[in-house]
């Protein structure tokens, strides 16, 4: 995992699943990156072959930090299942898609 | 991850420790094998994300005590379909007919969701000791499955063995199921459970599922009620305390079973109360409490235990309890509905007797009496009453009348009055004595009244035209009421208690002087008629129409229409909510 600042933005790349064993560690970096300028967080998820509830619970936690400085969390290029789950799970209205 | 080709199909077991490490290590095997089995890209990560989910579950609410139990999942592909079996340790849940979301913001809380998303079919096999989570999907599309790498013969053979295990469990339930389902459908003969009937299925059952006692309770007295009704153990029947319990009240398994329309469970994680009225039989147990119920109504619950917590039950055998509950709620449905409709019937049989009796009760005509002309009239309410009236003439010229009102309605309140009517016509020596003859009644009727806990309201006026005299005598009975020709009203009451209310009581009689005029006796439904508004006729718009009629020497008849056209026309429409008689006696001769 890794993570680019690009003055409001910070963007977290390298994922290769973001499921329960591997969430925890994934919300603790991306909240232990983010500072006071960043608007967005982007998810880089081109890599990233399963997300599960426990991933998409992590994601959640991340949108509800840059929510509360008026923020908003994108997700680039997900899998067309995942890009599908977040859809069926309605949280395409809390999350900026960017499909592949 | 070993697999093995078989005419099933093919199949392989991944066990793993109870940690989120397994979980991956899980994806990755199954996802190898189905990949081999030759499931196409989306499918394997539809899979491995349904079976993430699952396995997710498996752990997260796995208990401390059976955390060193591997969790396994089962994977079977044919070329139409996969289906996986994920079997946990923990206290199990009831799985939701379709998951509801949380809200967006919620970080948890999507996983049975995405699992019903994920597959064609889940269903979740609830045991004691451990549950079995089935997830079903068709294959999109028929392809020629890539060749595994040939397995040992120990590999295959163990693997063949616990396949037919497995199908061996699931096919020994199944068949119990259907085959008690068939045989209790058998013996029903399209009739309606009886007792003994219900007694055997519980012992059946017990036999079946191995189990050591069940418990039944139904509300079929009360919606809130569970009444004991039956119940089976290996020695026999068992001692239950608590006869009934109250449903909403959440103190025990049963109730909570029924309160939540789900299945309660106990055993060393969640043990049964002391104060709980299966705690004597399923203290150091385990079993659970299942509600019985069709569509939203409640019919009862059935409880299955086992003395022995270390003997949980089989997936399978939680099956057959469910599906024999499900069966069993049907059939109660069904006599209950049975019931109401033979009571309905019931009801209209009674109807139609009382309605008969009413009409026999009253006389076609009443009799033609030398110095007097009577009119009686009868309305009934929309329930068949025990009103009467009756005109019996004596040898002596005169005659006594009768004016009698049954407490209640229906069927009884007729019979009531059908007997009254028997017991006064058949001792007419007493008429010119109305106060013995009350009390005679009364001796003679006490006894059936008081058993039925009904009275009767009476009047008897022996009209003695030589003395000019009116001879009364009352039970509880509203006054008589006589008009002089020049329109003076009196009102006639002897104090004494109705027939049936006490055993050994002397009627009294009262002499009125009645020389010309007009009377009216009656029963209760008149004064207390109501109109729309809710207000009583009363007895005095009946004594202005009485004086008024007396004074212009109005016959009986006249009267009566009279009488009738006041009762009408202050009730408006309104439908009357008692029997109304009355009875009209004009004097046509003077002494």
């Amino acid at each position: 995992m890794r993570t680019y600042d690009r003055g409001d933005t910070l963007l977290i790349t390298d994922i290769p699943t973001l499921t329960s064993d591997t969430s925890r560690l994934f919300k603790e970096y991306a909240h232990g990156s983010l500072r006071a300028e960043h608007q967005f967080v982007e998810v880089d998820l081109s890599c990233a072959r399963t997300v599960d509830s426990e991933g998409m619970g992590a994601l959640i936690s991340v949108h509800k930090a840059i929510c509360g400085r008026g923020g908003r969390v994108r997700l680039l290029h997900p899998a067309p299942l995942i890009a599908g789950m977040l859809t069926v799970l309605q949280l395409d209205q809390l999350f900026e898609i960017i499909p592949r | 991850m070993p697999s093995t080709s078989t005419h099933f199909g093919e199949t392989c077991t991944h066990e793993f420790p109870c940690d989120y490490g397994g979980v991956a290590e899980l994806g990755r095997r199954a996802r190898d094998f189905l990949a081999q089995a030759g499931l196409p890209t989306g499918e394997l990560d539809a899979w491995e994300l349904a079976l993430a989910e699952a396995a997710n579950n498996a752990v997260k609410h796995c208990r401390p005590e059976t955390r060193q139990l591997v969790i396994r999942v089962d994977l079977l592909v044919t070329r139409e379909w996969a289906e996986a079996r994920v079997t946990d340790h923990t206290p199990g849940f009831t799985w939701p007919e379709k998951a509801e979301l949380p809200p967006p913001d919620s970080e948890s809380g999507r996983g049975l969701f995405l699992i019903q998303n994920l597959t064609d079919e889940a269903h979740y096999l609830r045991g004691s000791g451990e549950n079995c989570l089935v997830l079903h999907k068709r294959r999109p599309s028929p392809k020629e499955t890539p060749a595994s790498p040939p397995p040992s013969a120990a590999e295959e053979l163990r693997e063949v063995r616990h396949t037919l295990d497995l199908m061996t469990e699931e096919l020994a339930s199944a068949y119990e199921s259907l085959y008690a389902i068939f045989r209790f459908s058998t013996e029903l003969q399209g009739g309606v459970a009886s007792k003994e009937l219900i007694h055997r299925w519980l012992d059946q059952l017990l036999t079946i599922t191995e189990s050591d006692w069940l418990v039944l309770r139904l509300c079929d007295r009360s919606p809130q009620q569970l009444r004991l009704v039956a119940t089976s153990a290996k020695e026999g029947r068992c001692e239950i305390v608590a006869r009934e319990i109250d449903s909403t009240q959440e103190n025990s398994i049963e109730a909570r079973a029924a309160s939540r329309h789900s299945d309660i469970w106990f055993d060393d994680s969640s043990p049964l109360s002391s104060d709980d009225p299966l705690y004597h039989l399923g203290e150091n147990g385990c079993g659970f409490a299942r509600s019985l119920h069709v569509d939203d109504t409640l019919l009862g619950v059935l409880s299955v235990g086992r003395r022995d917590r270390l003997r949980p039950f089989t997936a399978g055998q939680v099956g057959v309890v469910q599906t024999f509950g499900d069966f069993f709620g049907l059939q109660v449905r069904n006599a209950q509905m049975q019931e109401e409709q033979f009571r309905a019937r019931l009801n209209q049989r009674d109807l139609e007797i009382a309605a008969h009796l009413q009409r026999n009760l009253l006389p076609e005509q009443l009799p033609s009496v030398p110095r007097a002309t009577l009119a009686g009239f009868y309305r009934s309410a929309r329930e068949i009453g025990g009103d009467y009236y009756d005109a019996l003439p004596t040898a002596d010229g005169n005659v006594v009348i009768v004016v009698a009102d049954v407490m209640g309605k229906g069927l009884l309140a007729a019979l009531f009055a059908f007997m009254f009517r028997s017991l006064a016509r058949a001792r007419r020596d007493l008429a010119s004595q109305p106060g013995a003859f009350l009390t005679w009644l009364n001796q003679n009727l006490f006894q059936e009244l008081d058993r039925a806990d009904m009275f009767i309201t009476a009047q008897m006026a022996y009209l003695d035209f030589q003395r000019g005299e009116i001879r009364l005598a009352s039970a509880g009975h509203p006054p008589m009421m006589i008009a002089s020709t020049a329109g003076v009203v009196h009102e006639l009451a002897v104090g004494c208690p109705p027939l049936g209310v006490l055993a050994d009581v002397r009627f009294g009689e009262e002499r009125f002087p009645w020389t010309g005029g007009c009377a009216l006796m009656f029963t209760d439904g008149l004064i207390e008629a109501r109109n729309p508004q809710g207000d009583l006729l009363g007895l005095d718009a009946v004594k202005a129409l009485l004086a008024d009629a007396a004074r212009k020497g109005e016959s009986p008849d006249a009267i009566k229409q009279r009488v009738a056209s006041l009762l009408q026309d202050f009730e408006q429409g309104a439908p009357p909510a008692d029997d109304t008689a009355f009875i009209v006696i004009a004097r046509t001769s003077s002494t």
